[in-house]
């Protein structure tokens, strides 16, 4: 499509929930629930339809001609040498793919938050903080310029600190939010630095045919605009010291926004935010805006092989931690927190071994089911009147046959058996058989995570849906109404069919994403994408990994649903007896932060406010002290008298005409 | 015309010295007056025959009108002695002193506008630069007769035409705005002399009765 | 139309009828007479533009004398309003009264 189209369109991707934040916020405490309700939803909504339109614009489209960047509005121009930043925006397949799920998942979790929401006072500025999420990371995705891309990679900082701290008169929904951005400005000063390093270095290399020597030296580019750094990035200097540390400060951003090791403290608290807010932000969207990043940023990363490497390791290195957390959690909320971190894991580790395609399609279906089970999950807790803990519930497969059933299909998909999982995880571990470092090291702790996967989801399962009613509440637990099931099993049916339909991980079957998206990852220089196994390696690697997979399964089932296995007389050994207690206690990870940072910190404040305070208070005094006495000197003057006052006028407006007098008839 | 003119100054120098003098409120506004009812016919003198109507009707007609009524509400038999031997008084008589010789020196000394340019430059009068009348003497060159007055210029054109073209053609601004302030002035006088209202009595029982009404009246 | 040896004699005059007012100004308590001394400033400064104006044969100082007189007539006007005020409040007409402008 031609720039302009593309600018309409993108203009109205970002105004729709722009509008609909801005409404809600504004006229919502005026006109009340039901405008709320409508205003916010019908923007995603509309939303929604714009980028489908988008879509069927970019599928049309022929090929090499997918991709198209259009100028919004020059934004800051400080001249030539200086920084000069455009809103740009990017249509390719890639921005689209994560602007369907955007939107689309987005309206879904609108429509389900009409009912949760119902008897919340403070409804209004919920979708009005919901709608600016949706269009900060619909900037974030759009932008085509690395400064647009910061501001909207803040914007959604500061959305999900202003939603994870709705309850706000909960103090430990004020602290989890302001854990969670605090951190993710660590990752935000991360970008902001690459930013620098790339605006200072990128040079344009100039055309040097073969047989000539090259003239001067190539000029600096002075722009941070993504194509433009794409295209130059070779001057860089592939392998280069630069070009790892940018890369490095990247990945350290992406790590931040999608809670990966040692950045990943603040997803589990921000749990305190509703339910629909964890769906959305902390499952479909806003963690994996670190993977689109450095699937965006691939021509940089296939330049730094051991940034690659590092994003790869730390990429399935969090996918076994939180797998491994989320054994012993009881929150319900939790243990899907956790679930996200593991699978969002994988997600990074494909992107770090150059599978591109494979991260995002793992991307597409996690989103789908992981909203679904948090969805599911908001039913369980409205059922059971806001109990989280999975210890009191039980028996719910009964009175709750819908989410429960959608339930299912969601941990299947999650463990990946029949379901979306298996073909996205199976289809990323595939790429690690003969990618990245100390291929297939990072293969193999994969299919332990699918391990861990399965057990952990399937124990979540069992204990929260089957055998007995362990409290009062579980017993009375009826099912949710209409407005809170439709989405939540629109979810289940995507989850369901979706994988089927969509790509296979072996090499027979349908390959719609790879043909979507391969042509985003390749220029004419060459493909950044890693090689696929072939057929054999490909089946072998897959029947591996589904095995791993059911064996997971298969003993949660033994040990939550039938209850034949009990494993504490293999946790009492000696060697296993730390495990359930490192799993229950995160690995102790914030009460390392805390002994490390927090503490050093306030004592340092204290320190300084002792030495400090006396100083500074005693000069500014001092200053104001002169000012005061000052005039005191001279309000004397100030009489109240107006014959005082006419006393100086008079004085000196006889001086004045005297002295022009006289210089007058002197220059005369 | 000199001699009349000396005496009708020296007239105005003494009222004025009665003006500021006087111990007695009320003498000082009819010192007043009759300096104002003198500047007036210094005014006709000196070919300002608009400034000397205006100074009659506007000056002697109006405000010391005002004057002398409100001296009259206020306190008719006011007495006020000044101070003699006051820091004031001496740097007052110093100031007339100096000021006057100053500017007498520099009158005699045509320390003034430089009366002989031709030029639009700042600091010539607008009436020798337009129509070049008083440049050639030739009235016929300005068409409303208007610009730079002298003597038998003024006698064909009148004084409140060529007045009159000023404020409302060159400085019709200026105009406009003063009028604006005798908007303000009005309403500020309105404003300043208002009675303060007084807080109606409330009568519990008068209230009681007509919420009465409205309740039956709405069966 | 003015001619070169009396014109400096309006210009005095105007001066003297100035620094009077001026002192009149300073040295006298009531109000209402303070007002006419200022009055009396301002008669005086039109005398100087209509001499001026005179002496140089522009209109423009006549012009000028008539935005004075103008303003004048404002000033009276709400300046007695003031002092009426000022007076049916029960406050003493003396400047040295009126001194709530300190500091």
């Amino acid at each position: 499509m031609n720039a302009s189209t593309a600018a309409l369109l993108a203009g109205l991707v970002l105004l729709f929930p722009l509008a609909g934040s801005a409404l809600c916020g504004l006229l919502g405490p005026v006109l009340g629930r039901r405008f709320v309700n409508l205003a916010g939803t019908l923007s995603i909504g509309a939303a929604f339809a714009v980028t489908l339109v988008i879509f069927v614009q970019v599928l049309g489209a022929a090929s090499g001609h997918q991709s198209t960047t259009a100028t919004l509005w020059n934004w800051l121009n400080l001249g030539p040498g200086n920084l000069n930043v455009s809103v740009d925006v990017t249509i390719d397949q890639l921005s689209v793919l994560m602007l369907l799920v955007i939107t689309g998942v987005g309206l879904l979790i609108h429509v389900y938050s009409v009912g949760y929401m119902e008897h919340d006072p403070g409804v209004a500025r919920f979708f009005s903080y919901m709608n600016l999420f949706i269009f900060s990371m619909a900037l974030l995705v759009l932008a085509a310029n690395m400064i647009i891309l910061i501001i909207g990679w803040a914007a959604v900082a500061l959305s999900s600190y202003l939603l994870i701290g709705f309850w706000y008169e909960r103090e430990s929904a004020v602290l989890a939010a302001r854990k969670a951005f605090i951190t993710q400005v660590i990752g935000d000063v991360a970008l902001v630095i690459a930013a620098i390093l790339i605006f200072v270095n990128l040079r344009a290399v100039p055309a040097c045919p073969s047989n000539e020597k090259c003239a001067g030296l190539p000029q600096a580019l002075h722009t941070l605009s993504l194509p433009q750094i794409f295209a130059h990035a070779g001057s860089l200097g592939a392998g280069s010291p630069l070009i790892t540390l940018i890369c490095i400060l990247l990945a350290v951003g992406a790590f931040a926004k999608s809670a990966q090791f040692p950045l990943h403290t603040w997803l589990p608290d921000a749990m305190e935010g509703p339910t629909p807010v964890s769906a959305l932000i902390h499952a479909a969207t806003m963690v994996t805006a670190g993977v689109y990043l450095i699937a965006r940023f691939h021509v940089l990363f296939a330049l730094a092989p051991i940034a690659s490497g590092m994003v790869a390791c730390v990429g399935m290195g969090t996918a076994v931690m939180a797998g491994f957390i989320a054994l012993s959690q009881v929150d319900i909320k939790r243990v899907i927190a956790y679930s996200t971190m593991s699978q969002i894991g994988l997600m990074i580790f494909a992107v770090g071994i150059g599978a591109y395609a494979a991260g995002m399609y793992q991307f597409l279906l996690h989103a789908f089911f992981k909203a679904l089970l948090f969805l599911a999950a908001g039913n369980v807790i409205h059922a059971v009147h806001d109990e989280q803990d999975i210890r009191e519930m039980g028996g719910l497969d009964s009175r709750m046959r819908v989410t429960a059933w959608c339930f299912l299909v969601g941990s299947l998909a999650l463990a990946g058996f029949l379901f979306a999982g298996m073909f996205s995880k199976e289809n990323l571990l595939g790429f690690g058989m003969i990618n990245g470092p100390g291929a297939p090291t990072l293969y193999i702790v994969g299919i332990v995570v699918n391990v861990l996967t399965g057990l952990y989801a399937f124990r979540l399962y069992g204990t929260t849906f089957r055998g007995e009613p362990r409290s009062e509440a579980a017993r009375n637990a009826h099912e949710s109404k209409a407005v809170m099931l439709w989405p939540v099993v629109i979810l289940a049916g995507l989850s369901a069919l979706a994988g089927w339909i969509l790509q296979w991980p072996v090499a027979f079957g349908p390959h719609l994403i790879d043909a979507f998206l391969n042509p985003v990852f390749t220029s004419p220089g060459g493909s950044h994408i890693a090689k696929a196994p072939g057929l054999g390696l490909g089946v072998i690697g897959f029947v591996i990994g589904l095995t791993c997979s059911l064996i997971g399964i298969g003993i949660a089932l033994r040990i939550w649903v039938r209850h034949d296995l009990d494993p504490s007389h293999v946790l009492a050994r000696p060697g296993f007896r730390l495990l359930p207690r490192l799993s229950f206690n995160k690995l102790y990870f914030d009460e390392i932060y805390d002994a490390l940072l927090v503490r050093p910190t306030r004592a340092l404040a204290r320190g300084l406010r002792r030495v400090g305070d006396p100083v500074m208070d005693s000069w500014i005094k001092g200053v104001s002290g002169v000012a005061t006495d000052f005039s005191s000197a001279f309000r004397t003057i100030q009489t109240g008298l107006i014959r005082d006052y006419a006393s100086y006028m008079v004085l000196f407006v006889v001086i004045f005409t005297i002295a022009v007098m006289l210089a007058a008839g002197l220059a005369k | 015309m000199n001699v009349l003119l000396a005496v009708i100054l020296i007239l105005a120098a003494i009222s004025a010295l009665g003006v500021v003098f006087s111990s007695k409120t009320i003498y000082s506004a009819l010192s007043l007056v009759l300096t104002v009812a003198l500047l007036a016919a210094v005014f006709l003198v000196l070919n300002a025959q608009f400034l000397f109507v205006v100074q009659l009707i506007v000056y002697a007609g109006a405000v010391m009108v005002l004057f002398v009524f409100i001296i009259a509400l206020l306190d008719p038999a006011a007495e006020d002695r000044p101070r003699i031997f006051d820091l004031r008084l001496i740097l007052g008589v110093l100031a007339v002193a100096g000021l006057c010789t100053a500017v007498f020196i520099a009158a005699r000394n045509d320390v003034t506008y430089d009366t002989s340019c031709t030029t639009q430059a700042v600091t010539c009068m607008h009436g020798y630069t337009v129509g070049s009348l008083a440049a050639t003497g030739d009235l016929s060159a300005d068409p409303f007769h208007t610009f730079g007055f002298p003597e038998n210029a003024v006698d064909r054109a009148g004084n409140v035409q060529t007045l009159a073209n000023q404020i409302f053609h060159t400085y019709v601004l200026p105009f406009e705005i003063t009028s604006l302030l005798l908007l303000v002035a009005a309403v500020g006088a309105v404003y300043l002399t208002r009675r303060v209202a007084v807080e109606p009595r409330r009568d519990p029982q008068a209230e009681e009765r007509w919420r009465d009404d409205l309740v039956e009246g709405s069966d | 139309m003015l001619s070169q040896s009396m014109f400096p004699w309006i210009l005095l005059t105007a001066a003297f009828l100035f620094t009077l007012g001026a002192l009149g100004v300073l040295i006298r308590r009531n109000p209402l007479v303070v007002f006419m001394c200022i009055e009396l400033m301002l008669n005086a400064v039109n005398l100087a533009l209509v001499g001026y104006s005179s002496y140089l044969n522009s209109e423009e100082g006549q012009v000028f004398a008539f935005m004075v007189i103008v303003v004048a007539a404002a000033e009276v006007v709400v300046g007695l309003g003031l002092l009426t005020r000022v007076f049916s409040i029960g406050r003493e007409l003396d400047v040295d009264d009126l001194d709530e402008m300190k500091q």
